[in-house]
């Protein structure tokens, strides 16, 4: 006893001793009470003296290597104990029994991973292979990188996992806290490993991150029991340590292995075959696709070809319309300057669609309008747009073109200004609408502009005046001789009647000058009068008076001459003497004249009377003589200008009236509304000729 | 009764028979030869009635009509045109103008233009 005591104790004390004293990562008393134990068990150490040297060598090494060799022995001693029998150990065990033993007697709590594993429970020892595997790699990074930076990356790689809350040591990841029969566990550890090997990796390189991972699995198949290193081998990342995994799978493993992979590939196989096919598939639809599109493509081609030739064909026919218009433009043109009246045509804007050159006389008389001249001052004016206000400033506001224009379109109808003065020249302006035909019948639609037509009325106006004027100066100048031819004779009868009452012949003479003077007097006022009525213009100056009174005038008048000549006259007014007409009161007194003044010429016994009725909207005069009558032929031709009428011309009764009498008659009575005829006529018996007029509307009427 | 007749005519001829006309007439007849000229005699005379004819030479009845009317001295004098235009419009105008008759010479025979005269002496003078 004393002897075992003798050499276990300075040991023992030496191991204390090198508890504190060793210089690496403080000291291991589990460990040193794990080896102090093991040995216990051993009585006869003489036997075992290789390892005690071992043993105090490795008090003397940094704490991995002490750790490392205190594995190593620790297994040499087991081994041994295993072998022996008491005496030469205390007693007999099995290597489960001998564990069991350790376990009781030493606080394997606190061992050095590696020593640790030795004795952890079955259920635990697969979390422990992890950790063996992980506890290298920190260690390793935390002597290539420092603690630091294994602690920073452990914290990242185990962020949001239940290995947050392990502890972080220089040899490994402390699970105390944790349960290590979780099942999740194994995976985030795996996940780790992973992790770790992936930043060893990345700073270490390929060569030297496979070195370490072949020492691990070395020192793991060296250790511990063959499934260990197995395990170890498991969770390696996809390629690592292959030759190893392969060298280890059993034949049927290799086999099921193969199967697999083969299994795999076919699958795989299958699908690329699949894929393949789609592809395949794809490609057709590509040809097909290809096929229609270069057939668009052909039909787009043909398209773009009748499409050309299409535009051709159009291009053609507007170019042919073109000319067309153009021709029709220019016959149009041609048209309206070959008229003598001026002609502006306008669109329903009144934009001048069409000018001549009459048009442009009459407006600018002295020169011309020069419309591109114009067109040149309107400013971006490009074509002919030329608008009626441009042709209304020549009227200098005058005439309010533009409206009358309006006038005209809105209510389609003609509008006309009459005697318009312009520089000295009368116009008559006259504005036609131009309708649309809506088809060839005729039938006319809507207005599409307006033709404005100026006449210089100028000429006809001075013709007319001066032929009027020709009249009224050449019958003045006519009667003014007459007159005093007229009154001289009359005074030379008046006068001188007692004085050369015996010169018969003298008297006979004077009283035809008289009379030719009279019946000159007579043509010129009847030729006048005819002149008058045929030009429209005699003013008739209508109004309400009674015919009887006027009649009654005539007859009065006419009393010496049908005394001369033993005649009578009568006059019957019957229920028609209050009754008024509505008429020139002058001109029916000449007309009256004019009847009962051939009523008295023409008969030579007997007389004229007159009788004037009153019918439901006119009075009638008639008037009878008892005269020599008009034959069936000179009846035809009695109201005719120089009424008489025979086989010639030359045949004619100058003596009596100018024969123009009744033609003015008749042309006055129309005038005013009424209606002469002969009623009748029989030769030798006498005739009656009739006038009527319209009766005065004035309230007044009886 | 007495009156005073001035006429204003022209031409020659009508001139000496008015001349003879009225050769023993009870009435003042003076006899121009010219409208200026009749103007002034219009004025001196100032006569109860005035013949004037229209178709004149250096200044025309119508004119003539228009200064005596518009001359206070002489508006008051009975205007009558004797002429032997006789269109609608110059009677119209006349009458416009103020005067008080119209007639056409070679219609109107002595005695009628006698008559004529008598009746607008004693329609005035009364």
């Amino acid at each position: 006893m004393d002897r075992k005591l003798r050499i276990i104790k300075p040991i023992l004390s030496h191991l204390k001793g090198l508890a504190k004293v060793s210089k690496d990562s403080g000291p291991t008393p589990s460990a040193d009470n794990l080896m102090g134990y093991i040995l216990g068990l051993i009585t006869n150490r003489s036997e075992i003296s290789d390892e005690v040297i071992e043993l105090i060598r490795a008090g003397k090494l940094d704490r991995k290597d002490r750790i490392k060799a205190y594995l190593s022995i620790y297994l040499e001693l087991e081994e041994f104990i295993l072998k022996n029998k008491p005496p030469v150990v205390k007693d007999v065990y099995t290597s489960k029994s001998l564990r069991e033993d350790v376990k009781n007697n030493v606080d394997i709590k606190k061992l050095d991973l590696p020593l640790k594993f030795l004795f952890v429970a079955e259920k635990e020892r697969e979390a422990y292979v992890y950790l063996l595997g992980i506890s290298r790699l920190m260690e390793y990074i935390n002597e290539n990188s420092g603690f630091k930076h294994l602690a920073i990356i452990t914290k990242q790689l185990t962020a949001g996992t239940i290995l947050e809350q392990a502890g972080i040591t220089p040899d490994g990841l402390d699970l105390e806290k944790i349960d290590i029969t979780d099942g999740n566990l194994f995976s985030l550890l795996k996940k780790f490993y992973h992790a770790l090997y992936d930043e060893i990796l990345k700073s270490q390189g390929e060569r030297a991150t496979l070195d370490l991972i072949n020492d691990i699995y070395r020192d793991l198949k060296v250790n511990y029991e063959s499934d260990v290193a197995v395990k170890f081998l498991e969770f390696q990342p996809l390629g690592v340590m292959n030759s190893e995994r392969l060298k280890l799978l059993s034949r049927e493993e290799m086999e099921k292995e193969i199967q697999e992979r083969t299994i795999f590939l076919e699958e795989t196989k299958q699908q690329l075959e699949e894929k393949l096919n789609i592809i395949a598939d794809q490609n057709r639809k590509l040809e097909e696709t290809k096929k229609a599109l270069l057939n668009v493509l052909e039909d787009a081609k043909h398209l773009e070809e009748t499409l050309k030739q299409e535009k051709a064909n159009v291009e053609r026919k507007v170019i042919e319309s073109t000319r067309e218009l153009n021709e029709e433009q220019g016959r149009l043109q041609a048209s309206i300057n070959s008229l003598n009246i001026g002609l502006i045509m306008v669109d329903t804007d009144c934009n001048v669609l069409a000018l001549n050159i009459a048009a442009k006389k009459i407006l600018d008389p002295d020169k011309f309008i020069d419309l591109s001249g114009a067109l040149a001052q309107i400013p971006g004016s490009i074509r002919m747009k030329l608008n009626i206000e441009f042709i209304e400033h020549y009227f200098e506001g005058s005439l309010d073109l533009k409206s009358h224009i309006r006038q005209c379109l809105d209510e389609k109808k003609t509008v006309e200004v009459r005697d318009f003065n312009y520089r000295n020249r009368f116009l008559d302006i006259l504005i036609h609408p131009i309708l649309a035909l809506i088809d060839y019948k005729n039938i006319h639609g809507e207005v599409v502009g307006a033709v404005v037509m100026l006449e210089d009325k100028t000429e006809e106006k001075l013709l007319n005046r001066s032929r009027d004027e020709f009249f009224s100066i050449a019958s003045h100048e006519l009667r003014t001789p007459l007159t005093a031819i007229r009154g001289n004779t009359a005074l030379i009868k008046e006068q001188y009647a007692v004085k050369f009452k015996d010169e018969k012949d003298f008297w006979e003479m004077v009283e035809d000058i008289h009379d030719a003077s009279i019946h000159l007097i007579d043509i010129v006022n009847d030729f006048l009068d005819v002149s008058r009525i045929e030009q429209g213009k005699i003013t008739l100056r209508m109004e309400s008076f009674r015919p009887e009174e006027v009649i009654r005038k005539v007859l009065e008048d006419m009393r010496s001459t049908a005394e001369e000549k033993h005649l009578y006259l009568r006059f019957d007014a019957d229920d028609a003497v209050l009754t008024e007409v509505n008429a020139d009161k002058e001109r029916v007194s000449q007309v009256i004249y004019n009847l009962i003044g051939n009523g008295l010429k023409f008969t030579e016994k007997g007389g004229v009377s007159v009788m004037l009725t009153k019918m439901a909207d006119k009075v009638e005069v008639k008037i009878t003589d008892t005269g020599r009558g008009i034959s069936a032929i000179n009846q035809n031709l009695l109201f005719r200008k120089f009424q008489q009428a025979g086989d010639s011309i030359y045949t004619r009764d100058t003596t009596k009236g100018t024969g123009l009498g009744l033609y003015i008659s008749r042309l006055l009575i129309e005038r005013m509304g009424g209606e002469l005829h002969l009623e009748g006529s029989e030769e030798n018996k006498g005739s009656v000729f009739v006038f009527t007029l319209p009766v005065s509307s004035s309230i007044l009427q009886k | 009764m007495p009156g005073k007749i001035l006429i204003i005519e022209d031409d020659p001829y009508v001139r000496r028979f008015y001349e003879r006309l009225f050769k023993d007439s009870t009435y003042e007849v003076s006899i121009a030869t010219g409208g200026l000229d009749g103007l002034a005699m219009a004025n001196k005379l100032h006569p109860d009635l005035l013949f004037v004819d229209i178709l004149m030479p250096e200044m025309d009845g119508l004119t003539v009509l228009k200064r005596l009317k518009e001359d206070p001295t002489t508006s008051d004098i009975n205007v009558i045109m004797l002429t032997n235009i006789d269109d609608r419009t110059t009677i119209d105008q006349a009458i416009k103008l103020g005067a008080g008759g119209f007639f056409v010479k070679s219609s109107v025979t002595p005695e009628s233009f006698k008559k004529a005269i008598d009746d607008y002496i004693s329609a005035k003078g009364v």
